[in-house]
């Protein structure tokens, strides 16, 4: 067992390594009365094409079952899951994102009761074929919800405008064509690759006793033997967008969009990877942060509203950065959001203004500490990236202007950009 | 470690809590006055117009740059409803002293004061281009109810339920009052509402609250103010169950029940209504997760809620436009089970965890708890959360079954799609 304390965050945090590979970590939130506890698999919507670690065969599966995955492990011979969380009073849940898929509940009693239960309900798969045919009624639902949600219309479409070729411009769910394809050994197949213990991680948030938390998995881990990497195959990305422009139309009252911007410089090491996000949330505060003269302007004109924000989303395989809300005229958003780069890119960054960015970056980075649920989530999407969010924190101060001064040359290009937009029905 | 410290008088309310475990600390100031059609909407576009500027920071851009050097500090607005109660919120979250490396606490209750009162205090009035700018984003955010089909099928229901009355109004007001708001009528209704509506300030941090509450006292002061309570009741007759159907363009159909509960939500009748809603349809082993989703796989979600405010529940559930029948007489087969004193001991014990889990996490989030408080204090009651918890966990399941045999079913909504075909014919 590994201690590392952070007298800078004031943060405590415990490491403990298995021999099958499996990690586990402890974040030590001492007289919070809740607790969260995580077992997260590396394995998400854009890893549907693979090598068997075993048969080194090549597996393509159908889209969507990383997610569909989910929903069934909650299952068990008797009834569900749920049915023994009851008992010791956890909230228990599950979700799947693009790259990972994460069991957890979150107690404030009964802690150790509750674990050993995620601990052996993530470890014990119960798939059969009628279990796995009802499952597409719900599954079928939860698409259908998402297909009247704008913000996920307006989301995938993007990606899908920004990508050519790779699986992040799939949705989660999959489609209504192709969960009907999924059965019961797919299922078992993507469960024996991916949930291995070297594939995975725990990680426990809350007023624990780290000890006992890794002597349980030791305890009720399943697997001993260690397997080898799995190999993911993604199919080769270009450096262009798919298109310029995507339109849906949906009941809704005013225009949503985003604009995307493809971050072609990928495959970093880790440290690089960081500073490069960090860079570019400076960056992207210092162009349309809340204070800028430029935000201002555009509220003013009624073309954005309190709506108006933006995000990145950083990957080791693939980045993108993304800007959007609400808006009469999306397209004049846009082109006022190109000129407004060319601009800032002729006359140069201001320095008092990449200092105030910074404090915005580092006060946001530092919320989420606060917050349980929040940075045990964080943690696990840093891990799997190869990145740990205590440093990714240390290293904003560290962060230079000239860098954020190249970073503006090298992610917002006009050629690598496109708009989605969700447009009213009439 | 954590200590309340209270003080009111005149309807201005004070209330501190030490906490030295998070890196943010808060402060909220709110304002209550009734919800009321003619003024629901200048109730909700003040605030909009507050946080544009006033003759201190002269523009949003002032005001963001003063939240930026405070670490990305945010301000927040709200306005909400509670029962016939509307609600306005000004929050502002900012970085415990200890990681900012300076004192934050007195400039940010400043700040606030600021934006609250500054255009009374420095002499700026609202600007005309300022009031027609913020009408149009209230009229977007208005109209934008539509984008989220859950809460908008909900809403619809209760709209049709309570028609005529204070709580069909929507907390953000309407489209057709926009028109008629002057920059006169706004001002004095912003002023009546921030001198003379009951005031609630509270401050959740690293602070001694002593010291919170005296320091916040000094910046907000004391005045007379009115004293406004809610009817939790819903006073309008029963004339038998309403069916509403509405078409939009969806892929998927939302049924809303609107349930009179007849339960007087101010005693302690109401810890029976939460644990009937647990075991409805709130906890993970409800009753709607297990048979409508679960069992008869119709749905993805389908859960039930209450307002202590108005003895009231909600259904709502995403289901296939032809599962409409099936899906309503399955959701009202759950009530009738629960009137029935159909309870199994597992949805009885996942109901009492739930709650005991969700209400203990209350402590761990300063925003939840300072809501808790708040709602607390406008029913006049000053629980604790472990406290609502000790009340739960003493509902039998025989109180439960007796308040299920109050509930009415007043009104059935359902929201499907445009021009499909039913029963042979166009619709």
């Amino acid at each position: 067992m590994e201690r590392i304390y952070d007298d800078v965050l004031h943060e405590e945090i415990y490491i403990n390594s298995y021999p099958n590979g499996l990690r586990a970590f402890v974040i030590k939130k001492k007289n919070f009365s809740k607790a969260f506890a995580g077992y997260a698999t590396k394995y998400g919507s854009v890893d549907s094409k693979f090598i068997h670690p075993r048969t080194n065969e090549v597996v393509e599966v159908p889209e969507g079952i990383a997610h569909f995955l989910e929903h069934k492990l909650f299952e068990e011979r008797e009834g569900n899951v749920f049915d023994r969380f009851a008992k010791f009073g956890a909230m228990a849940n599950a979700f799947t994102s693009f790259k990972e898929t994460v069991y957890y509940f979150i107690s404030t009693q009964n802690f150790y009761e509750n674990f050993e239960i995620l601990l052996d309900f993530v470890q014990n798969p119960y798939f059969t074929d009628q279990n796995v045919e009802k499952e597409k009624g719900i599954i079928a639902q939860e698409i259908r919800m998402y297909q009247d949600n704008p913000n996920w219309k307006v989301y995938f479409n993007l990606l899908n405008a920004l990508y050519v070729e790779h699986p992040v411009k799939i949705d989660i769910a999959g489609t209504l064509e192709s969960i009907q394809k999924i059965t019961k050994d797919d299922l078992y197949l993507c469960y024996n690759t991916f949930y291995h213990p070297s594939n995975m991680i725990v990680v426990v948030c809350g007023d624990v006793d780290p000890q006992k938390v890794f002597d349980m998995i030791e305890k009720m881990t399943k697997t001993k033997e260690y397997q080898k990497l799995i190999e993911r195959i993604y199919p080769e990305e270009p450096d262009r967008i798919n298109q310029k422009r995507i339109e849906e139309k949906l009941a809704i009252s005013t225009p949503i969009f985003y604009i995307g911007f493809k971050d072609v410089i990928n495959d970093l090491p880790p440290y690089e990877m960081i500073m490069k996000d960090i860079h570019t949330q400076i960056l992207a505060e210092i162009l349309f942060g809340k204070s800028t003269d430029f935000y201002e302007q555009l509220y003013k004109e009624g073309l954005i509203n309190q709506s108006f924000g933006f995000e990145y989303n950083c990957e080791p395989e693939y980045s993108f950065f993304m800007i959007g809300g609400e808006s009469k005229e999306p397209d004049r958003v846009y082109e006022r959001i190109l000129e407004h780069i060319e601009d800032v890119k002729k006359r140069g960054i201001d320095k008092e203004e990449f200092e105030r960015a910074k404090k915005v970056v580092l006060g946001s980075q530092l919320r989420k500490f606060d917050n349980l649920e929040k940075l045990s989530v964080e943690f696990i999407y840093s891990y799997f990236k190869g990145v740990n969010i205590f440093e990714y924190v240390k290293e904003i101060s560290s962060a230079s202007f000239e860098d954020c001064q190249n970073r503006l040359k090298s992610l917002f290009d006009e050629d690598k950009s496109c708009i989605s937009i969700v447009l009213p029905v009439q | 470690m954590r200590k309340v410290q209270k003080i009111d008088s005149n309807n201005n309310f004070y209330m501190a809590f030490y906490d030295d475990r998070f890196k943010i600390n808060r402060v909220v100031v709110a304002f209550i006055d009734r919800l009321e059609k003619e003024k629901n909407t200048l109730n909700a576009l003040f605030p909009m117009v507050l946080i544009r500027g006033n003759n201190k920071y002269k523009n949003m851009k002032e005001i963001n740059r003063f939240l930026d050097n405070m670490y990305g500090a945010s301000l927040s607005i709200d306005v909400d409803k509670k029962g016939d109660l509307q609600i306005v919120t000004f929050g502002l979250s900012f970085l415990n002293d200890r990681f900012a490396g300076e004192q934050l606490f007195e400039k940010s209750l400043h700040f606030l004061h600021d934006i609250i009162y500054g255009p009374i205090e420095y002499g700026g009035g609202f600007e005309e281009e300022v009031i027609d700018q913020e009408k149009n984003n209230l009229r977007q955010e208005i109209e934008s109810r539509i984008n989220d089909k859950v809460q908008y099928a909900i809403d619809r229901c209760m709209e049709i339920m309570f028609e005529g009355q204070s709580y069909a109004l929507y907390e953000k007001g309407n489209v057709e009052d926009l028109a008629y708001i002057t920059k006169d009528r706004l001002f004095s209704q912003y002023k009546e509402v921030v001198e003379k509506k009951p005031m609630y300030v509270m401050i959740y941090g690293d602070y001694n609250e002593e010291y919170a509450i005296s320091k916040a006292l000094e910046v907000f002061g004391q005045r007379e103010r009115e004293d406004i309570k809610n009817d939790f009741s819903i006073n309008i007759p029963f004339n038998g169950t309403k069916y509403v159907t509405e078409k939009m363009e969806v892929n998927q159909g939302k049924i809303s029940l609107g349930i009179r509960t007849n339960v007087d939500t101010t005693t302690s009748d109401y810890y029976k209504l939460l644990m009937l809603n647990g075991i409805l349809g709130a906890s993970p082993k409800s009753k709607l997760f297990e048979n409508v989703r679960e069992k008869a796989s119709l749905c993805y979600y389908a859960f039930s809620r209450v307002d202590r405010f108005k003895s009231v529940m909600v259904i709502s559930s995403g289901i296939e436009i032809e599962n409409y029948e099936k899906a309503l007489n399955l959701i009202l087969q759950q009530i009738e089970d629960i009137k029935n004193g159909n309870i199994t001991d597992i949805e009885y014990e996942s109901a009492v965890n739930y709650y005991k889990t969700a209400l203990m996490a209350i402590y761990d989030n300063p925003r939840d708890l300072l809501g808790f408080y708040l709602n607390q204090a406008l029913v006049g009651e000053m629980l604790e959360p472990k406290d609502v918890f000790e009340r739960l966990k003493n509902v039998k399941i025989s109180d439960v079954k007796e308040i299920a045999n109050r509930f009415e079913l007043d009104t059935v909504y359902f929201l499907r799609n445009r021009g499909a075909v039913y029963n042979g014919e166009n619709i």
